[in-house]
């Protein structure tokens, strides 16, 4: 764990090549092997390697317009699945054998322009076999997702709907649920890391979280508060991770509970420039009667925005996504970069201020943006006492004491930052991805490298040097 | 054998041999050798054959004796007989071909016509089953019928028109219904047919719309608007038709498809035309309830045409006759609601369905006399109310566009004072608002914010149109509008007012056809006051003066006074030494001026050559020994323009004259003693060198067949002349000085020297050119030498290939490879001196000839040259074909296409243009040779179109436009592969620092962009 | 679109829209309209082929390294021409577009010319207050000027405040840059859009 003074630095380890010729609207890093999946407006899929960063093979023909999102499938052994969702309506599931060589193909680096429209299909499409089409969205897929165990699939369209598929079979899927509650697009749909717990994003500024409640899949909470349209969510990893040291170990204590009771948190952006964290009020665990399963709503979750990340960025903020070592990164319409800290707060703020001062005089553009409603991701007074309020509304007051020394606990930091991270163009989405490093003892997997997916049709592989 | 068994025999095989058996019989009926009776009885059994093709090929063989006797042969009664004997057999073939012949025949009567119209109803009720070629032969006939024997038809009245009509009903072929149309309209038009109206109209007017496309290869070339027109004539044809014609078409105006509302309303118009005025009155309204869609709320501008030519047709015609402006005549119940309507569109005169108000007023206003005064009177009062109380100059504008519109059809019906129109009764109705127009145009266009130029526009259109309008304006009131105009153009702070200026020249120009004492009276003096008497210091108004003196002066009677007033000008100017820009200004408007005259035919010639030219030059060779010096006449450029004059009007000279200019082109008129000419001379100052640019325009203006002075024999030929002159270029330091001189050696090469001698110019050329690449040390000045001559000896097609080849080895050569290769764009380059206009001698070929010998030895010379020097090799092709016509080009892609992509990756950007240019029109001219090379061309285009750094505007601008020449041309399938390449390559372009080629970025991108993707839906 | 909603709109006259000519400075006006060019005729002084090429020979460019930036009227220049989806006129003529409600910033102010991100907000104003078309016009608009512009511009497009019903939901889909991108994929949209467009081609400016 880095200590609180030494700030980590981005660096641009490589762009891949060769990039597609028009946008590229998200980068999936596979769970296991070193893959990446790239979507493009030009209807294809590209895989790239996360060792060599060049192309490995293309998966085209399966869709006809924009393929806008992917997800690979996790806990495969010696294959790999993924899923694809299109403008045209449709998600597409793709097959492949994991060969063990994962070096490119010999490319032939396209010296004249036009040599690069036929190098595309050049690569062996039927190492890329198309399983299945899942068919019943009425417009546009704008998010697919697998549950942690990797039985279900969810997916989000335009037509304000939701769907989950289960796997019941060799390609065979059938819809347990079509969940059509928002009141506009739904932009991103993401699983807990542990419960099948759905979180999803929309156009009409809410998140909804979805569960199965008796046999039947339901909205169990609404989380409030953004402006605009949500553009993704994220959860937090199972187990959190707070850089610094904490002040009062009591603190820290009550704040570990307080986590392991509420589990891990949601992370949430959106075009109204605010990047929030939500987490769970968890119910006292009163031991429940049978009789009061049934009654309807004892799912219902209970959720509060804990805190919102310092502002940076100055166009709306299209994707976030969070480490498993806790930190969280952040890109959109400006086309910066942001990586931020989750550190134990010093009520002396001293020489943490100063240092972050420092720190920010030398981010262009937080001076500025950041300061001033810095202050809003500072004290959660406010917040909790605007949930206080709410919860004594419900008539529960047992939370309030607890709740009110967590948020003072931590905050968050804008620990490194790059701007025009693919020149003029936005990027659309990031991502976390882990590589094998040698070290002294071994090979050793660290998440450090950063993916961004660009409108330029580039993908760009950062390193966050600790 | 019979003739008529013969005939059956043969004309089943061969038709033509059995005419003659026909026409033997014919000719043996003329020469008495048979009768009548006989050949008739000949027919016996076959004519009761049961077969059917045997009765008709006798009936046939009949139709064709008969057809062959003289017309006069046949007496009545056997007329009589025959015809009826081919009315009983009426169905049988042949017979309808054989009465064809009959009703021909000079005693064919009323009687018999009867008989065979009769049978034709009476056998014929079942027309539509028969086969198209008997339906045509049984209309050809009564086609006939109806034009040879109509008096007898239409005796039958009813009969007759129900007869025809039944007989006709159904027909769908439109060569039939080509016929049936104009029997029909004989019908309607010449028959009484009050009883039978909707029974006749219906029988046409069901065909009505004609949506007919004659097949691709129509043998009989029947088009949709020949059925169109006939129809159009059926209908219009009978006013007694108004009661269902109108109705019904009105009905399908409302039709979605543009092609029918456009028949439709053509159909009316046509109407309008032919039925009667009442008639057409007791519908107008109706008509104009229902077109004044089409103009009000326009969705196809042309169907507003034509919705516009229909009103203006009931106009026309309603108002036919009358020069009564009493308000219960037609013309005035037709008017009235239109003017209502348009007085009301005219309080929101900015809104869209107001625009349209202008053209209607205007459209009918043309139409007569008393529509014009209807109209004004109804609506220029009220005009007059809103355009006072209008809020907002907007407002008024339109109102004022409105008013112009009424002055368009106040002229066309009034006429102005050059053109006057077919004179009426009724008094002009705008005279009682003379005062009023007057006024309100005047103040819109003088009393407004300068900055409201368009506002201003349209008023001085308003004024000036006043001013157009026949017996209108007084005199003293057209001069005030010339004063007015005269400021606008004189006074005014120009900018941002481009238009209003124009606008205010091209009035003066008009008015200066009709008044011209005005303009000399008033504009002439204003503008010449504005004019200094010496050079300004800085500033350039006289410019704006000068340029609209020299519009004014189209009219002779004007322009001779204005060059008179302006040489006057610049003598004082000249006295009174100043800064050269203004008198040059005042010789360019004089060359202006002359340019716009018919020089040979001008009774002023004489003296312009006198003062112009002798006069003028004498100035300057005295100036250019230092006798009374004025800087300005030591100008090369003001040598250049005044040179320029004096080849026009030298030109113009007759032989005699142009004789004693051609002894005089280097002594340059001087005195004896006074100045000393340049050739043959040594050391001659800068000032007298520059004398050779005037020397230089002498020679271009007098005639081949001049000789020149120094040419003449005692003082040595042409050739030593030449060679004087090649001294003197080379050692010519001065550029204009030097290309004067070099434009002498190639004028003299090509247009003076005798065809005899041209051998001994090139020999000489040869020698300069091994010289060239003899000595290490080069002198551009010779490669000059050499290309301007070789330019005078290859226009006129001498010698040139040994010229060519001499000239392409330069390429190759270290020291002067690059100069030469630059040359080669100036052999086909035009120029003013070496001209057509001059009596240069250009071949029609020498183009094409250069083009066929450089470009194989080019292609050969590049592929073995080394990479330092094949740059040349493109540089001289890119200065060929950029005077190379397309068509030539053409011939040679093949070798073309490599060398031109080659030339793109050269550093040179003139090269690099003109290779583009050229590469744009072939890909224009023949989109198939290119595409083998997309590839290649794309990238190397989008690389010529970045990067401003290393290509100049003109080129990245015009690797766009070529970029663009694709799309559409080449097809889809080539482009597609380059499309995302070339959508994504255009985004940094789109960033240009200029905003042409930006401009132009975006248009190509959107043009590929907007190619489709095969799958896209 | 049979049904016109707006039959009677109020129409700008073609020459009273903002042109770069018509902004003052008359800098053509001063020197004469080249009327006397035809009396120095080009030919007359073909550059001398023997000299090395001169660095641009083509008059509208004038010197070659002065910069013209992308200013207010260019944007207007580009999508005033835009065709209204229901009548056969332009967005300018109409005054859905107007000069003044352009405006260039930079993105990020602060950074001055750093950073080369500049924003663009167009204010689009409907013919009429529920003109149902005005996410088609956006659109156009929007359309028109990503094709356009160089991909360091961020376009806005917004309707006018107060011009409009249902401005909000309209902004949002305009600012939504995947509903955009997938309109462009519609096929019938997008005809409609390129009918729409096609005024934009061979403008003389």
């Amino acid at each position: 764990m880095p200590s609180s003074s030494s700030l980590p630095k981005l660096s641009l380890l490589s762009t891949l090549t060769p990039s597609s010729p028009s946008r590229a609207w998200l980068t999936a890093p596979h769970p296991t092997l070193p893959l990446l999946a790239t979507c493009s407006s030009d209807k294809s899929v590209r895989i790239y390697s996360l060792t060599s960063f060049t192309l490995l093979s293309t998966i085209t023909g399966g869709h006809k317009r924009s393929v806008r999102t992917c997800a690979w499938k996790p806990n495969l052994k010696g294959e790999s699945v993924l899923a694809t969702g299109s403008f045209d309506a449709s998600v597409g599931i793709w097959r492949r054998y994991d060969t063990d060589d994962l070096n490119p193909k010999p490319v032939i680096a396209p010296v004249d322009f036009d040599a690069r429209d036929e190098n595309i299909d050049e690569y062996d499409e039927d190492e890329w076999r198309f399983a299945i089409v899942l068919d019943g969205h009425e417009s546009e897929v704008k998010s697919v997702a697998w549950s942690t165990a990797g039985n279900l699939l969810a997916t989000c369209s335009r037509d304000k709907s939701v769907w989950i598929w289960e796997e019941v079979g060799d390609d065979d899927y059938e819809t347990i649920a079509v969940l059509q509650e928002h009141e506009g697009d739904v932009k991103c749909v993401a699983w807990h890391p542990e419960e099948e717990l759905l979180a999803s994003a929309s156009y009409d500024d809410d998140i909804r979280l979805w569960r199965e409640d008796i046999d039947d899949w339901g909205c169990v909470g609404v989380l409030r508060g953004h402006d605009s349209t949500v553009w993704c969510v994220q959860w937090e990893a199972l187990t959190p991770n707070i850089y610094g040291e904490a002040e009062k170990l009591d603190v820290k204590e009550k704040w570990m509970k307080r986590r392991e009771a509420s589990g891990p948190r949601l992370l949430s952006c959106s075009d109204d420039l605010s990047i929030r964290v939500w987490r769970r009020n968890p119910k006292e665990k009163v031991p429940q009667s049978r009789l009061s399963i049934i009654r309807s709503g004892s799912s219902e979750e209970d959720w509060i925005e804990e805190t919102r990340l310092p502002v940076v960025h100055s166009r709306p903020i299209y994707s976030v996504a969070w480490s498993k070592s806790g930190r969280i990164v952040s890109t959109g319409g400006d086309g910066s970069i942001v990586v931020y800290e989750e550190r134990w707060r010093h009520s002396g703020t001293g020489t943490e201020t100063t240092m972050l001062g420092a720190r920010r005089d030398t981010i262009d553009g937080v001076e500025n943006n950041g300061e001033p409603k810095a202050d809003e991701a500072e004290p959660m007074e406010d917040v909790t006492g605007v949930n206080e309020a709410a919860e004594d509304a419900n008539g529960r007051v047992a939370t309030s004491s607890e709740s009110g020394s967590g948020p003072h606990a931590t905050n968050w930091v804008v620990v490194a930052q790059i701007e025009g991270a693919h020149g003029v163009f936005e990027v659309n989405n990031v991502a976390w991805a882990s590589r094998k490093v040698p070290t002294g003892e071994g090979i050793l997997e660290q998440e450090d490298l950063i993916v961004t997916t660009g409108d330029d049709g580039v993908v760009k592989v950062w390193r966050l040097e600790i | 054998m019979s003739d008529v068994q013969r005939y059956l025999l043969t004309v089943g095989p061969d038709r033509g041999k059995a005419l003659d058996i026909a026409q033997d019989t014919a000719k043996r009926l003329e020469s008495q050798q048979t009768s009548l009776i006989e050949v008739v009885q000949s027919l016996g059994e076959f004519i009761n054959d049961e077969d059917a093709t045997i009765r008709a090929r006798t009936i046939d063989y009949l139709s064709q004796v008969v057809g062959q006797l003289p017309p006069t042969f046949l007496s009545r009664q056997q007329i009589q007989v025959l015809c009826q004997f081919l009315c009983d057999r009426i169905e049988d073939g042949g017979a309808i071909g054989g009465l064809r012949k009959l009703q021909g025949l000079g005693r064919f009567n009323q009687e018999m016509a009867i008989t065979t119209f009769r049978a034709l109803l009476e056998h014929f009720q079942d027309l539509q089953l028969r086969p198209q070629a008997q339906r045509l032969q049984i209309l050809e006939l009564l086609n006939d019928l109806m034009s040879k024997h109509r008096n007898a038809l239409k005796d039958l009245g009813d009969q007759s028109v129900v007869g025809i009509t039944d007989l006709v009903s159904g027909e769908k072929d439109p060569r039939n219904l080509m016929i049936v149309f104009s029997v029909l309209k004989v019908v309607m038009v010449e028959w009484e047919i009050s009883g039978h109206a909707e029974t006749l109209f219906d029988s046409v007017f069901c065909y009505f719309p004609i949506t007919f496309r004659p097949p691709p290869d129509d043998p009989y070339g029947i088009t949709a608007q020949d059925l169109k027109s006939r129809l159009r004539d059926c209908i219009a044809a009978s006013s007694y038709f108004a009661p269902y014609a109108f109705p019904q078409l009105i009905d399908k105006l409302d039709s979605t498809s543009p092609n029918v509302k456009k028949d439709v309303l053509q159909t009316i118009s046509a109407c309008a035309r032919t039925y009667s005025i009442s008639t057409l009155s007791s519908y107008s309204v109706t008509l104009w309830d229902s077109i004044k869609f089409e103009i009000l709320n326009v969705q196809e501008e042309d169907l507003a045409e034509e919705a516009l030519v229909s009103l203006q047709a009931i106009a026309i015609r309603l108002s036919q006759g009358t020069e009564s402006t009493d308000l219960k005549t037609p013309i005035a119940r037709f008017l009235r609601p239109i003017t209502k309507e348009c007085n009301g569109q005219l309080r929101e005169p900015q809104h869209k369905q107001a625009k349209p108000v202008g053209q209607i007023l205007s459209a009918l206003g043309i139409a007569s006399p008393v529509a014009f005064f209807l109209i004004v009177k109804a609506v220029i009062p009220p005009l007059n109310t809103l355009y006072q109380d209008a809020d907002g100059i907007g407002k008024q504008r339109a109102l004022l566009e409105v008013l112009v519109q009424l002055l368009d059809s106040a002229i066309a019906v009034y006429g102005t004072p050059s053109i006057p129109a077919p004179t009426s009764t009724i008094e002009n109705p705008l005279v009682p608002f003379k005062d009023r127009l007057f006024e309100l145009s005047s103040q819109a266009l003088m009393s407004t914010a300068a900055d409201e130029v368009s506002f201003r526009v349209v008023a001085l259109k308003a004024l000036l149109k006043l001013c157009l309008l026949r017996k209108y304006l007084q005199n003293n009131e057209i001069g005030m509008a010339v004063q007015y105009f005269d400021e606008i153009v004189l006074l005014e702070d120009p900018s941002g007012k481009d238009d209003l200026k124009k606008e205010a020249i091209q009035a003066l120009v008009e008015l200066s056809k009709i008044k011209p004492d005005l303009i000399m009276n008033i504009t002439f003096p204003a503008f010449m006051a504005k004019l200094p008497y010496s050079s300004p210091a800085n500033n350039q108004d006289y410019l704006i003066t000068l340029e609209g003196l020299a519009q004014l002066s189209v009219e002779r009677f004007v322009s001779d006074t204005l060059i008179r007033r302006l040489l006057n000008r610049l003598d004082a100017v000249l006295q009174n030494d100043g800064s050269s820009a203004y008198p040059q200004a005042i010789l360019s408007t004089l060359h202006y001026v002359l340019s716009q005259r018919d020089l040979p035919q001008d009774p002023n010639l004489q003296s312009y050559h006198e003062k112009l030219v002798v006069g003028l030059i004498n100035r300057v060779v005295l100036a250019s020994i230092g006798q009374n010096p004025m800087t300005a006449l030591n100008e090369d450029t003001t040598l250049e323009i005044l040179g320029r004059i004096a080849t026009m009007i030298i030109r113009a000279l007759d032989e005699h004259k142009q004789k004693s200019v051609a002894l005089q082109v280097y002594s340059l008129f001087a005195e004896e003693g006074t100045f000393i000419p340049v050739p043959f001379r040594k050391d001659t100052p800068r000032l007298q060198r520059s004398t050779m640019i005037l020397s230089t325009s002498l020679m271009a203006g007098v005639g081949k067949s001049m000789a020149l002075q120094y040419t003449d024999v005692d003082n040595g030929s042409i050739q030593r002349l030449l060679a004087e002159l090649v001294r003197l270029a080379l050692a010519e330091s001065v550029p204009p000085i030097r290309r004067t001189i070099l434009r002498q050696i190639g004028l003299i090469t090509n247009k003076f020297l005798p065809a005899q001698e041209t051998k001994d110019v090139f020999d000489y050329l040869r020698n300069l050119i091994s010289g060239l690449q003899e000595t290490t040390t080069l002198s551009d000045n010779a490669v000059r030498v050499v290309f301007w001559e070789a330019k005078g000896l290859v226009l006129r097609l001498a010698q040139i290939e040994e010229v060519l080849s001499r000239l392409l080895w330069l390429l190759s050569d270290h020291s002067c490879g690059v100069a030469s290769a630059r040359g080669f764009g100036l052999l086909l380059a035009p120029d003013e001196i070496i001209s057509k206009e001059n009596g240069a001698n250009i071949r029609l070929l020498a183009k094409q000839k250069v083009f066929n010998i450089c470009i194989p030895i080019i292609a050969k010379d590049f592929r073995n040259a080394e990479t330092s020097i094949k740059p040349n090799y493109l540089i001289a092709l890119s200065g060929i074909l950029k005077y190379t016509p397309t068509e030539v080009i053409m011939q040679e892609l093949d070798i073309l296409l490599p060398l031109l992509l080659q030339s793109l990756d050269l550093e040179d950007s003139d090269v690099k243009a003109a290779t583009i240019q050229s590469l744009s029109i072939i890909s224009q001219e023949s989109p198939k040779a290119v595409e083998g090379h997309m590839g290649s061309l794309v990238s190397r285009l989008l690389k010529a179109a970045s990067d401003p750094k290393t290509n100049s505007t003109s080129v990245r601008h015009n690797a766009l436009r070529c970029l663009r020449v694709f799309p559409g041309r080449v097809k889809d399938s080539t482009l597609l592969p380059y499309k995302n390449t070339v959508v994504r390559g255009l985004l940094g372009v789109l960033d240009d620092p200029k905003r042409g080629v930006r401009k132009e970025a975006v248009e190509c991108r959107a043009a590929w962009i907007n190619m489709d993707e095969p799958q896209s839906e | 679109m049979s049904e016109v909603l707006n039959a009677n709109p109020t129409i700008r006259n073609a020459s009273d829209l903002p042109s770069r000519r018509r902004q003052g400075n008359g800098q053509s006006s001063k020197t004469p309209s080249g009327l006397f060019a035809t009396t120095v005729p080009s030919s007359a002084y073909i550059p001398d082929p023997f000299l090395p090429p001169s660095s641009d020979s083509d008059e509208s460019s004038g010197d070659d390294d002065s910069v013209e930036p992308i200013d207010e009227q260019e944007i207007y220049d580009l999508i005033s021409p835009i065709s209204d989806p229901e009548h056969p006129l332009t967005l300018g003529s109409l005054s859905v577009v107007n000069l003044p409600d352009i405006h260039l910033t930079p993105t990020f102010p602060e950074k001055g010319s750093a950073s080369p991100l500049t924003t663009l907000t167009v204010l689009i104003t409907p013919t009429i207050t529920h003109c149902s078309l005005a996410t088609v016009i956006g659109l156009g608009v929007r359309v028109r000027l990503e094709q356009a512009l160089p991909p360091r511009f961020r376009v806005d497009v917004r309707i006018k405040e107060g011009t409009h019903s249902t401005a909000e939901q309209v902004n949002r889909q305009l600012g939504d840059k995947e509903r955009v991108a997938a309109a462009l994929e519609n096929g019938t949209l997008l005809g409609v859009l390129r009918k729409m467009l096609e005024g934009c081609e061979n403008l003389e400016t």
